[in-house]
């Protein structure tokens, strides 16, 4: 064994920071240069000899060499620093679960880091505390389980034709999770005649998408104030204190059972078939509660029911004539469907304009491209109207795609997107009407990259803009079957697109739905 | 598996003769040799050599918390994950599953296939002492690693019953104590 030990032993256990640079010198290095190793925080420091008295505290007990009795290593003998890091990945309910069976760990569950870090988990920012609760272990409390209606924000319903659209957040000063229905309105901009086609008006418009806030669809208070007994949440429906209870309407939110197995009829599936999802639940079930969870398993996060029924004294429970409630589920969307990437530059919540009624939601979904196809792509490379991925980086001015240039001061730019943008573009609908019902796909193009491309615009207003083939779903006159008609998309921009029917002669305009910026408080 | 060597050696590829092999003492005195490059890893050491240069020859480094079974563990963690990425000072670990949700879903959080292997070791102690030395030794990627290995023992447990069961923690609650902290936590039991 070697003997002449460089490095002093004792330095490297950490010792004491009473060693000194000074009076080691020509002894070999200096033990306190770990203890000023580049980044290491007094904090650090003093962490790790916290440590180390533990750990050698802790292996005194774990570790008896030669196979003695062993005493079984216990959680709470660990540094706390370690606890805090292994309590850190636990949810809240193991949580909860550990702190309970010891006074040492049941004080290191209640460090309020670890909650407020799991409030946080569900809300797209931090909050500035815990409101107008006394710590975030009572707030995460108070609003468990239903911390996955904000974590998932979009929700739409499956009322019939119309749909809804909501987005749910929690609201930190009243301590309250609401859910509020998603608006606009349309300002219309001055009509302008299309250069191609003087007979064919465009007609703009600006959309002021706001959340209803004088009707919240969810209302959720302080759950932990009259708790419910053991587990009772789960199949109990909780009624919402609304305002419309001054009108004798009240509305009561449920949980949904994750299904057991995926229903045979696709109607009474959501979300609707046209919107991927892994986790569909059963539609039209009426206020059984067959189909709410028996335990916390069973609890879907990825949808819940609303029931509406209106009660006036003296008479009887009534909506409308036919059905005295009004049930309706709500999904929501995987973030994945509706957050743009570069690949995937349109997708988002959008809001379109439809000739006789307001505006409607809908998905834009850009679907991932089959596997083999992206490989045959890439072998293929550079095949004709395929554009090789290096164009995306570098400076492509001179790609042109079958004759398409990019003009204008964004060319290059544009350029750039043409080389990435391919594949499918659907438009789905979350809210709809009588025609053209919610989850009924809109329109569909198979590729807005180079393969779906007809023309690049020369004429006004679209000057610069690509048009791609498209399908979209009309009313069909003859039939009571709605049918696809061929249409174009013009790609405006990432957030807008205009949708051009040749047999109506008709311009139609989307543009994106910010999002974050209408969940803001 | 390449680092699964026995007696002093524990060393990654032989093929390559021009590595620099570093002995390090473990408590129970045994020399271990280890490529330098694997050291990297253990950034307690990796500082150090970095200030003060390699050991000269027939120095060893004594690591005086690690005993030998154990350091050889590390070091076969260490020269699996040698050409791992090094993560930056503020990454932070994500614990929990985001995908599932934090509320109901029992998911185990994923551990690489080659890690979930080298984590099933005989007795929960030795993954405690991997834990401890991966602290001690400041490897950050086999610490966050071990707590959540270990996290993943207490969700398996389900009830505070089994939690202590599995760790050997002891009940020093009072029954007052034990009434209260059931009735704060009656809102996370899973009903019956």
């Amino acid at each position: 064994m070697a003997t002449a030990v460089s490095m002093d032993r004792a330095f490297i256990t950490a010792n004491p920071p009473t060693y000194h640079r000074s009076g080691v010198d020509g002894q070999g290095p200096s033990p306190d240069l770990v203890g000023i190793r580049r980044g290491r925080t007094r904090l650090r420091e003093q962490d790790r000899s916290m440590s180390l008295a533990s750990s050698s505290m802790a292996s005194g007990v774990l570790a008896i060499p030669g196979g003695q009795a062993k005493l079984r290593p216990t959680l709470s003998d660990l540094p706390p620093e370690l606890i805090h890091q292994i309590l850190t990945c636990l949810p809240a309910r193991d949580l909860a679960c550990v702190s309970a069976t010891c006074r040492s760990l049941a004080a290191h569950g209640r460090d309020d880091l670890l909650w407020a870090d799991l409030v946080h988990r569900n809300l797209p920012s931090k909050l500035p505390g815990p409101g107008p609760f006394d710590s975030f272990r009572s707030l995460y409390r108070a609003h468990y389980p239903y911390w996955f209606v904000p974590r998932q924000k979009i929700w739409f319903s499956d009322a019939e034709h119309t749909g809804k659209l909501i987005l749910a957040r929690y609201d930190h000063r009243r301590g309250v999770i609401e859910g509020y229905r998603v608006v606009a309105e349309k300002t219309l901009d001055p009509v302008t005649a299309w250069a191609r086609n003087r007979n064919v008006m465009v007609q703009t418009y600006n959309p002021k998408v706001r959340l209803w806030l004088d009707d919240p669809v969810i209302l959720l208070k302080n759950n932990a104030v009259a708790p419910p007994s053991r587990g009772q949440y789960l199949y109990r429906e909780i009624q919402m204190p609304m305002a419309a209870e001054a009108q004798h309407v009240y509305s009561s939110f449920s949980l949904c059972a994750r299904p057991r197995s995926p229903s045979v009829c696709p109607n009474r599936q959501w979300p609707p078939i046209t919107i991927p999802s892994e986790s569909r639940v059963q539609r039209n079930v009426g206020s059984s509660s067959y189909s709410r969870p028996q335990h916390l398993g069973q609890i879907s996060e990825y949808a819940f029911r609303i029931r509406k029924w209106a009660h006036f004294p003296l008479t009887h429970p009534s909506f409308t004539m036919d059905s005295p409630e009004n049930m309706t589920t709500y999904a929501t969307l995987d973030a994945k469907l509706y957050t743009p990437t570069t690949q995937k530059p349109y997708q988002g919540i959008w809001v379109g304009d439809s000739v006789d009624h307001g505006c409607e939601f809908l998905l834009f979904l850009q679907r991932e491209r089959d596997r083999r196809q992206t490989r045959d792509q890439r072998s293929a490379r550079p095949a004709r109207g395929a554009v090789p991925e290096s164009a995306a980086e570098g400076p492509s001015r001179d790609v042109s795609l079958q004759g398409v240039t990019a003009t204008g001061a964004e060319g290059d730019q544009r350029s750039n997107e043409l080389a990435i943008e391919q594949g499918s573009l659907e438009g789905i609908k979350l809210t709809g009407d009588l025609f053209v019902p919610r989850g009924e796909i809109s329109f569909i193009t198979d590729d807005v990259g180079p393969k779906g491309v007809i023309r690049v615009a020369d004429e006004e207003p679209f000057r610069g803009t690509r048009v791609v083939r498209c399908r979209s779903q009309v009313v069909s006159r003859n039939s009571r079957d709605n049918r696809f008609i061929d249409s174009q998309l013009f790609l405006i921009s990432h957030d807008c697109i205009a949708q051009y029917c040749q047999v109506m002669s008709r311009f139609s305009f989307f543009y994106r739905v910010d999002i974050d910026t209408l969940l803001q408080i | 598996m390449a680092s699964k060597s026995q007696d002093t050696t524990v060393t990654g590829d032989t093929s390559k003769p021009e590595k620099k092999l570093i002995t390090l003492t473990s408590s129970d005195n045994v020399d271990i040799e280890v490529e330098r490059e694997v050291l990297q890893c253990f950034s307690l050491i990796k500082d150090m050599l970095d200030d003060l240069g390699d050991p000269e020859n027939g120095d060893t480094i004594p690591i005086a918390n690690v005993s030998a079974r154990v350091l050889k563990k590390v070091i076969e963690w260490c020269t699996h994950h040698r050409n791992d990425p090094r993560p930056s000072a503020d990454d932070k670990v994500e614990g929990r599953d985001e995908t599932t949700g934090p509320n109901t879903d029992r998911k185990k959080i994923e551990i690489s296939e080659w890690d979930q292997e080298f984590l099933k070791v005989d007795e929960q102690e030795m993954l405690f002492e991997i834990l401890l030395a991966a602290n001690y030794l400041d490897i950050k990627a086999l610490l966050d690693l071990c707590c959540m290995a270990v996290a993943n023992i207490v969700k398996a447990c389900v009830t505070p019953e089994k939690i202590r069961a599995k760790f050997g923690i002891e009940n020093d609650f009072t029954p007052e104590e034990e009434e209260q902290i059931r009735r704060e936590n009656e809102w996370a039991e899973q009903p019956e």
